[in-house]
Parts: C-alpha cells; structure tokens; sequence
C-alpha cells in the first residue's frame, strides 16, 4: 500500500479494526486493511488464523462484533439483509470447494444468472450476460444447459468464478480458490484470475495458505496469525525483507521446487500447532512459538506500526526495521530464503 | 529461477553399483472391477526402493500412486485384481497369503496415511497403540513396550514423550498426531515406509518438522522410505529419486537434481511448468496450462495416454506406447516419442507477449 496509491483513489473496501467473536472463540481479533481499484490483496495465514472470516465479513455474510466494514465509501458494517441489497453487487466470493458452493439442483445458466436475476435483469438479457460471462471463463456457452456435477473441478471452479463476476463487481474475494484442484488445473484457474482481473479490473482480496500464488498474483500481502495481522505492505518487501518472525517462518518453511536452491535454504521448524482463539495468550499471540520471544512479547501486546515500508507487530523489530531474522542462526551469513525472488 | 553452487549436494546414487534393492517391483497392474465394467488403476509399473533412499511418487489425483502404494502389501479390496511381482527383501508379495502379508505389513514394510485422526482410535491412548504393535510383532511385555514407546516419540521430535503417552489422539495438535502416526509406522524397524501424502493436511510450518522426521529416518534406520506427494516442493526438498506417474503408469523416472533440471517427459514439463514460481526482475510469467483432464481408463491403449493432453503429440504417440528409455550416458528414464529438450521445453518464456509486466 503506498502512499501515492492510497491519497489517489478513495478504497473500494476498507475494514477498521473489524473483530468478530463466536461466543468465546476470538476468530478474528482486530483487523484493518484497505483494498483499492483493481488491486489484489493476499490475505495470507494457516489454518485457525481468521483469514476466511476476514473474507466472509468483507462480503457481510458475517457480521462483525465490532469495527466497521466499509465498501466504496459506505458502512455496511451492521445493515440489515434487505438494507445490504443494493450493496450486494459491489463486492462478490468464490470458495475453495465448487462442489458444494454450487447448487446441485440448478443447472449453470440459473446459478450463473442467479445475481442478474435478484437484480432483477430480464430473462433475454440474463441469457445473454451468463453465455458472455461463461465465454470469459473459458467455457462453451451451451455450458449452461448443464448440471455441476457433470463437470470437472476446474470447470466448476470456472462456474464459480462466473457466478461471482456476472454482476460486475469492483471487488472478488477469492477464499482458497485453487486449493481442492490438482496443480495443473490451478495453474489454469490462476491464469484465468489474473486475465479477468487485468481486463475487468476489479480488486480482489485472496485467501490463501498457498505462497507462491501469492507471490504470483498479489500486489499488497496481509499475514494473519491467530486472529491479528503479524505483518502487513507491498508483496515485493515482504517477499523479499520479513520482519516480523511469524512471516520469515511461514516463507522459509514452504518448500520451493527447485531442488538446488531448496536445500540450501535454512527452514525455521516452528514447534507446536497454532494455539486455541478460545484463549489467545497473551501479550504477542505468537510469543508461544516464537524463537525470539523475550518477556515484553509474553506481555504486552505488540502495536502494529509503520517500519521499512510495511506494518509491522513485533517488539523485536525496531523503528528504522532492525530486528531479529529467525531463519539464520548466530555464525550465518544471510541466505536468499524469502521467497524465490532473484 | 536462482540458482546456486552445488557444492554441497551429494553425488548422485549411481545405479550399476547399488545392491540388491529392498523392494523390487515389477510389472505391477491393478484393475477394479466396478458396476460400470473393469478400470484400470496401475498399468505396468516397475520400480525399485533402495536402504538409506528416499522415492518420490508424484502425480496428481487419479494417477494411481495411492493404489500403488496400497497394492505393495495387499491392502486393496476384493474388487482389486493385482498382477506383477513386488519383492520386499527377497519375499514374494504379490498372491502371498495372509501369513505372509501380516508378517511383512507392520514388520518390514509400514505406512503412514494423510490424515493422522482417522487412522489412530480416539478411545485408546497413545501409548496403549503404540506398545500394541510392539507385543504384537515384537513380543515385547507391557513394561517393555511402553518404554520403547517413549523412545520412539522422541526419535519423531514429541517433547515429553513420557506425558505424551497417557494422552489420547484428540488432545494431540494435527502434526503431533502426524509424529504418533510416524512413531507407531516405524515402531519395528520396517525396511520400507510408505508414507502416502503425509504432510498433505498440515500446514507449512508443521510440515517443514514432518519433513525433517522422514529424512531423519532415512538417514539413522537407513530406511527406503517411498513418499507419495502432489507437491513439488516437498519433492525438492527431501527427495533422492523422482517418478513421475500419469493415469497408472509410470512416464518419467530420474535422480532428484536431474528431473528438475531436465524433465524429460511432456507431463513432467507441464506440470513443473504450471508451479507458480519466481518472478523474474518484476515480471510475472504465464503459467503453463494442462489442457484437458486425466483420462478414466477402462482399457490401456497401445498409445501415450498423455497424447490427447500434449502439445508435442503426433500420429506415433496415439498409435504406440512409448517404453521407458534411458536419456544418453544417464540414468534418467521417460515414456516419451518426443522428450523435451532445452528447446521446446522453453515454450511458456517464448510466449513472451503473454508475460506482462507488473510494477
């Protein structure tokens, strides 16, 4: 997110400090991110860390505890079902599992359409904007006529993708979109995301646990640990300098395929599982398997402030970006483990 | 891609001076029979795993490396017909009879699955299935057992495996009960591990610890460890051999550095192609696609079953299987009438008007 982006376009979605409990689970503690035109946002972090119910309070299919969740400028935090109508359009999902994000019982034309239809688009209009919207996926138009189950995975994730594009929204969140498909099919699906994106220009928030897609598709990248955000600016400086620990971790552990650069990178074992939203420690929430965490991170909780181009949670990370990088030990020389930048 | 030294690599196993290997396979084919007539699963595949070495199987959903694995030791259903032999230190598996079959499963050849919760009894602890195995294949007493329990989970990096041992699976995070899966597969010294997407279900910073466990095992039991993954990276990662498996037979077979270096066959290339991978001074380039999907085979054809997917296929490739040869003075083998070289495997960077600058 950098300067000149953010004073030249107002955002098409911005959350403020957004928590949203389920009775005693803290699932989301306190997030704030701001997506503009056209930009995709990765929302990044393993299982248990809230990113999927960032992506459903962002689309209001939840609604938050507290914080405020704004799209193109307008508080959707708390509307009602029928008051969020109008805003529906601007903002749509896609899940990772087409199979069952789709009804079994419609066939394509009627899911696609369906949007257009709650819009209250004609039947000869809907018809011809679910078979373009089809083409653009890369399916046949005469697609429609069919039934979910008599396509592929890929295919179905094409329908989805179609579904959540039919009404032109300025904004896609894509919640582990490729995850169920084999790699093949992925690299298609992200081909397909990133075409779309570049020729209908809508921003996109992708949920992933996936880094290499991130570092494939995302302008800006968010990195979510137990319900906060550990880390958060511009793909190119967290890819290429992590400062906060929980980040250098999770790109040191990702294996790359490249054998020859693979072995020699250092990777940082984290010991544990992460811990329960139901109990957060605390202090910083990753102090439990952090291997730099001295008494101030057992206590007090980490403010996320601006250092070296990005948002940062770490006390061990100083103003001007000076701070511990977990992947090396004492005698090391740095090693190129951020990611497979050059 | 970065490159760098290879200094600290180690040679390539050399395969003329290698002994006897622990598990021999050879022609093994695996039909179904399903309501809607015969499939066939694995067609034809050979191979060997060797002490101390650790096989990578990759492939995506519907290749045949889970069936595979299973059929080594007869863990299919009935509805399986498995032909071919499978030789696990010198012991013929393939129509051995259930003496034979328990003594080897367990003993000299075990398994670990994905998903560690549905494969341990959430109403035992983790110490009782455990030292089950052990009085059971080892005739360890109680006491004995137990105390060989905590050592193994300690071999697999458990902290405090004494503790551990009361607990049941549920109190265990995913990648401890992965460990516990691990230490109870390894619990009699088995020869061969199986380990069928083990880490799948985990998260990366869990896996980079599972990862560690199998070559560590590899390394100190001196075990061929034969681990079935979808994922690259881990290939590239842990791997010391490489094969590459496509609708049930095997289409590339190669040491690690080689296969990613050369990938020979068409599949190999599209799919360490379709990886997401570094951008290049800013630029992002096109992932290669696989158009198509994974043919469902009731016959194998006398044909390259990738024919219809490739974009090298011609007339030849649909009339005739290709046999798996051996590239010039290596060891590296494809199933392939057309294998890559460096120029047409450059096809996704000479598509150059479709990688678009990113600022």
């Amino acid at each position: 997110m950098t300067a000149e982006r953010v004073a030249a376009t107002e955002p098409v979605c911005e959350l403020v400090d957004v928590v949203k409990h389920f009775g005693p689970v803290r699932a989301v503690d306190g997030v704030s991110l701001r997506i503009h035109p056209g930009q995709v946002v990765a929302l990044v972090g393993e299982s248990g860390s809230g990113k999927s119910t960032v992506g459903r309070c962002v689309v209001r299919l939840l609604e938050p505890t507290s914080g405020t969740v704004q799209l193109q400028g307008v508080d959707v935090t708390h509307l009602s079902r029928h008051a969020l109508r109008p805003h529906r359009k601007a903002v749509s999902i896609v899940f990772q599992d087409p199979a069952s994000s789709l009804d079994p019982r419609l066939d394509v034309g009627a899911v696609v359409g369906e949007p257009l239809r709650l819009q209250g688009v004609g039947r000869g209009d809907r018809t011809k904007r679910v078979g373009d919207m089809l083409e653009r996926v890369g399916l046949r138009r005469a697609v429609a006529e069919r039934y979910p189950h008599e396509l592929s995975g890929g295919q179905r994730q094409r329908v989805s993708i179609a579904r959540a594009l039919v009404s032109q929204p300025s904004l896609l969140v894509a919640d582990e979109p490729t995850s169920a498909l084999d790699l093949s099919v992925q690299a298609s699906v992200l081909n397909l995301l990133t075409d779309l994106q570049r020729d209908l220009g809508f921003a996109c928030l992708f949920i992933t646990h996936d880094l290499s897609a991130v570092e494939y598709l995302a302008d800006d990248v968010a990195v979510m640990y137990l319900g906060v955000l550990a880390e958060y600016g511009p793909r190119e400086r967290i890819f290429e300098s992590p400062k906060h620990p929980y980040t250098q971790a999770l790109l040191s552990a990702a294996p790359l395929p490249d054998p020859l650069v693979q072995r020699q990178r250092r990777r940082v074992v984290l010991s544990g599982d992460i811990p329960t939203p139901l109990d957060p420690p605390p202090g910083c929430r990753f102090h439990t398997r952090c291997p730099v965490a001295d008494q101030r991170s057992r206590t007090e909780v980490p403010a996320l402030r601006h250092v070296a181009g990005r948002l940062v949670a770490c006390h061990q990370v100083d103003d001007d970006g000076n701070g511990p990088d977990v992947r090396l030990r004492p005698d090391d020389t740095p090693v190129p483990s951020g990611g497979p930048t050059p | 891609m970065t490159t760098s030294t290879r200094s600290d690599l180690t040679p390539a196993p050399d395969e003329s001076t290698a002994g006897e290997p622990l598990l021999q396979v050879r022609d093994l084919s695996v039909r179904f029979r399903t309501e809607d007539g015969t499939l066939s699963a694995v067609d034809g595949v050979s191979f060997d795993a060797r002490a101390g070495e650790l096989l990578a199987v990759v492939g995506e959903s519907g290749c045949g490396k889970s069936v595979t694995a299973m059929a080594l030791s007869g863990l299919l259903p009935g509805s399986a017909t498995v032909t071919g032999s499978v030789r696990l230190d010198g012991v013929e598996l393939v129509g051995a009879g259930a003496a034979t079959l328990r003594q080897a499963r367990g003993g000299k050849i075990a398994y670990i699955f994905q998903e560690p919760m549905t494969s341990l009894n959430p109403v035992f602890t983790v110490g009782r299935q455990i030292s089950e195995v052990l009085r059971v294949h080892e005739g360890m007493s109680k006491k004995q057992a137990l105390a060989r329990a905590a050592e193994l989970l300690d071999l697999v990096g458990i902290p405090s495996a004494r503790e551990r041992l009361k607990q049941y699976p549920h109190q265990l995070s995913g990648g401890m009960r992965q460990r516990v899966m691990i230490a109870m597969s390894v619990a009699c010294n088995p020869r061969v591990l199986v380990a069928d997407e083990p880490t799948t279900a985990l998260d990366v910073t869990v896996q980079a610890g599972i990862l560690d466990v199998l070559r560590d095992l590899r390394d100190r039991l001196g075990a061929a460890v034969v681990l079935i993954t979808h994922d690259l990276g881990v290939v590239a990662d842990v791997a010391d051999r490489v094969m590459v498996m496509y609708a049930g037979r095997v289409v590339e077979r190669g040491e690690v550095h080689e296969f990613f270096a050369h990938p020979r066959h068409q599949y190999s290339v599209g799919l360490l192609g379709a990886v997401p991978a570094a951008r290049v001074h800013g630029t992002r380039q096109r992932l290669r696609e696989i158009p198509g999907l994974v043919p469902v085979l009731a016959q194998q054809p006398d044909a390259c079953t990738f024919a219809d997917r490739c974009p090298a296929a011609d007339d030849t490739c649909r009339t005739s299987r290709p046999p798996l040869t051996r590239a010039p003075q290596s060891a590296h083998e494809a199933a392939c009438w057309h294998p890559a070289t460096e120029v047409n495997r450059a096809v996704p960077e000479a598509g150059a008007g479709e990688a678009e600058a990113r600022t």
